[in-house]
């Protein structure tokens, strides 16, 4: 069941009612049967897994006592990894053999849905267990809520036991501001989604598909369109995943802060999949002996925090190569940023203007937008082929005369529409930027026109899923992995 | 917790109403193509399809006149006869399309009976394939239901198949009205058809001519009942077709049809590939009523039907 399928604009609100109806301690339980029920919808078989991955990690939490405890860790890591390697890689890596050793290696593996979320979830919390941030949760029923959690289990937001755990046990109840900004949030993620997102995956796919169609300067354009894509799909169901959680009470982490307005790479990972980032930072990064001993030792766990990353996205030798671009990109930086503030001091360069952190943006957003091109090809071939044609078949003139635009498979007027919902998030990012809330001076406005706005809101949201419906929308990018 | 629930209740309530409104607009004048652009189903009302293509036939059959010969048929029947109409004038010329289906054939038949007093003959004139044309859910909708739907005559078959049809297709959307809102509305069509398409699966026929046997035998007993003779005749083929109209054979000789007409099969006319533009009808060159009554001419050259038919 996906967040705009028929289907879930009726299990929501039943799920909301009866939440609500029923006596705070009965809550976390219904919201589990709820949460099952939703995971269930996509695959029963997989459910399996998810309730297995929940015991084992639920009972190694509870051993975790005495001396026996890091080898209880080691063995809830090993048992779990295995399983994820194994589900998420074992296709890939079967397929890789039988490539080296010349034999038939026709194994098919579906890997569970949001398994690459839970999972992480679910070993940072026995990690924490063991670092003894948290206490063992000895109510299975809220921790088994808090792992299958079903706003956040396709795709996050990657929980920790400190946050979402927490307001398990402590419980929510009704609030109506929550409740009236969840819904606010899920119809903004709905925009993002169905008339940004959504509009711009067929063009990418049709573009990337017949690539050998085009000229270079199209594809740049097309690969720009991406960047709106992923940041639109993946931002976009964050903001409905932190709705819908905030309609039943909870809070759930921030996964965006405005990643386009990003002055370096650095920053950009502070603002880009926050709590992957974060997770990766502190379990990974930090254990590995984060920049506590030396620079070069700094500079390999910074390389090996992103293959990890790039690896955990998918199980593709192009996912490792745009991990590998991140961490590039991460200690190219470091090296050489004694060696920028030198030439900077030395030319007089004002670095605290508007135009200079244009710039920065500009340089940012164009070494994130090389490495999606990694991230979204087919293959690293296609990749490269598509990076070829960018540089060496670039023909601005020739794209400009033919209109190549026009044969991206859009009208004129959808391209205007498109780019004026580019141009709405684009403001409410600048506008988040500067700090100011646009749902507190909303708020401050007269009834009519708010009830206006969102009906008219709506309404446009409604139409264009009218408007995609029928076509292979594009399912979230981000529940893939 | 209640004011915030009537609050959405209320919301809810205004935005149905919104979407009515839309919806109304979507059916009829200047609202009609805006709807259709910005919800991206322009296609759908595009193209003379569907009920529009079908239900003139349905009106021609229903005028009393003078005409005492009916011809039906599919679309290549349609293809080469419909230009002959303007010249026969005793003839009623009806060749529509194969997804109809037997049960659309038939009601044409009954209907044309219905408001015709002196009927000699009925002409069923189909590709061998249009027998085994079953409910389908990508073009049995817009072609065997709404048509007919719309025009009342979906009665007028036996409530089996209405539970069959009902089955594939949903009652609700066989009702009268219902039927006029979705063939009206370009995103009503874009909506219910790609349903359609997605969760229902199309009438599995117990053996290959079962909808054929029932609605032929039917159209034969409605001959019999008001002494009118029926033929049933091929429509040319394409040569690469041979094989698989052979394989037909063994399950059509089982058939109730092959009691009543056992040469149809045997009279297929093959015709080079060549002459046919997408497999099925003519195209290019061969597209050309000469050439359609030089195929007809051999066809029909056995009936009575040749003294009637002019040509020139």
């Amino acid at each position: 069941m996906s967040f705009y399928s028929i289907g879930f604009v009726l299990f929501f609100p039943f799920v909301v009612l009866v939440y609500y109806a029923m006596p705070k301690k009965y809550q976390n339980g219904w919201l589990l049967i709820g949460s099952y029920f939703f995971y269930a919808c996509w695959s029963v078989k997989h459910t399996v897994i998810l309730f297995l991955v929940t015991m084992l990690t639920y009972i190694s939490a509870r051993a975790m006592q005495g001396k026996w405890k890091k080898l209880v860790l080691s063995g809830c890591l090993i048992a779990n990894l295995s399983v994820l390697l194994f589900l998420k890689y074992g296709q890939y890596g079967a397929g890789i053999l039988g490539k080296i050793f010349h034999y038939d290696a026709q194994i098919s593996i579906a890997v569970p849905i949001g398994l690459s979320f839970y999972m992480l979830q679910a070993l940072g919390y026995v990690i924490d267990v063991y670092r003894q941030k948290t206490v063992p949760e000895k109510n299975f029923v809220r921790y088994a809520l808090f792992v299958s959690f079903f706003p956040t289990i396709l795709s996050g937001p990657i929980e920790r036991s400190t946050h979402l755990l927490k307001q398990i046990q402590e419980g929510t109840s009704f609030s109506y501001a929550k409740a009236k900004r969840g819904l606010i949030l899920i119809v903004y993620g709905f925009f993002e989604k169905v008339l940004i997102a959504d509009r711009i995956a067929a063009i990418v796919d049709y573009t990337y598909e017949n690539h050998m169609e085009y000229s270079g300067v199209t594809i740049l354009f097309v690969v720009i369109l991406y960047a709106i894509q992923i940041y639109t799909d993946f931002a976009g169901y964050s903001n409905m995943a932190f709705g819908i959680a905030q309609v039943f009470g909870f809070e759930v982490i921030i996964n965006f802060k405005q990643p386009y307005f990003a002055l370096n790479i650095r920053d950009f990972w502070k603002r880009w999949h926050i709590s992957l980032s974060k997770w990766l930072q502190d379990y990974v990064y930090i254990p590995l002996g984060g920049n506590r001993k030396g620079k070069v030792r700094t500079y390999c766990n910074l390389m090996l925090t992103f293959l990890v990353s790039g690896m955990w996205h998918g199980n593709g030798f192009k996912y490792f190569v745009w991990g590998g671009l991140h961490g590039i990109y991460q200690v190219a930086g470091r090296i050489t940023e004694k060696s920028r503030n030198t030439v900077k001091g030395k030319l007089h360069i004002n670095t605290d203007c508007w135009s200079y952190r244009l710039f920065q943006r500009v340089i940012t957003f164009a070494m994130v937008d090389f490495a999606w091109i990694f991230f979204s090809a087919g293959s690293f071939f296609d990749a490269i082929e598509l990076i070829r044609k960018i540089f060496f078949r670039f023909n601005l003139l020739g794209a400009i005369y033919v209109k190549e635009y026009l044969l991206l498979g859009m009208e004129e007027s959808r391209w205007v529409l498109l780019f004026l919902y580019i141009a709405v998030v684009g403001i409410i990012d600048k506008l988040h930027e500067e700090k100011i809330s646009i749902l507190a001076w909303f708020e401050k406005q007269n009834v009519l026109f708010r009830w206006g706005v969102y009906l008219m809101g709506v309404l446009v949201i409604l139409i264009g899923t009218l408007y995609n419906f029928g076509t292979e929308s594009a399912s979230f990018i981000y529940t893939r992995f | 917790m209640r004011t915030f629930y009537k609050k959405v209740v209320l919301f809810v309530v205004l935005l149905g109403g919104l979407c009515i409104a839309v919806e109304l607009m979507s059916l009829d004048g200047f609202g009609r193509s805006i709807v259709a652009e910005y919800t991206g189903s322009e296609e759908y009302i595009a193209e003379n399809v569907g009920a529009a293509e079908i239900m003139p036939y349905i009106e021609k059959v229903r005028q009393k006149d003078e005409t005492t010969i009916l011809i039906l048929g599919d679309s290549v029947c349609n293809q080469m006869l419909d230009p002959l109409q303007p010249l026969n004038e005793d003839v009623c010329i009806a060749g529509t399309n194969s997804a109809i289906s037997l049960t659309g054939q038939y009601i044409l038949a009954k209907e044309y009976v219905t408001n015709h007093a002196n009927v000699s003959d009925i002409y069923l004139f189909f590709r061998p394939d249009s027998l085994n044309v079953t409910f389908t859910t990508t073009w049995g909708y817009q072609y065997a239901v709404m048509p007919f739907a719309e025009t009342d005559t979906l009665s007028l078959l036996d409530a089996d198949t209405i539970a069959k049809m009902k089955a594939v297709y949903g009652g609700f959307f066989m009702k009268k009205s219902i039927a006029g809102m979705i063939d009206r509305s370009a995103i009503n069509r874009k909506i219910y058809l790609n349903m359609l398409n997605r969760y229902s699966t199309e009438y599995t026929q117990s053996y290959g001519y079962e909808i054929a046997d029932r609605y032929v035998e039917k159209i034969y007993d409605l001959c019999k009942e008001n002494g009118i003779q029926l033929h049933m005749l091929s429509c040319p083929v394409a040569e690469s077709e041979r094989n698989s109209v052979e394989l037909k054979k063994s399950a059509y000789e089982k058939s109730w049809l092959y009691t009543v007409f056992p040469d149809f099969l045997e009279n297929v006319l093959y015709v080079e590939d060549v002459e046919f533009g997408d497999g099925v009808h003519f195209g290019g060159e061969y597209a050309t009523s000469e050439h359609y009554n030089e195929k007809l001419k051999i066809i029909f050259g056995d009936t009575d039907l040749m003294d009637v038919l002019k040509f020139e």
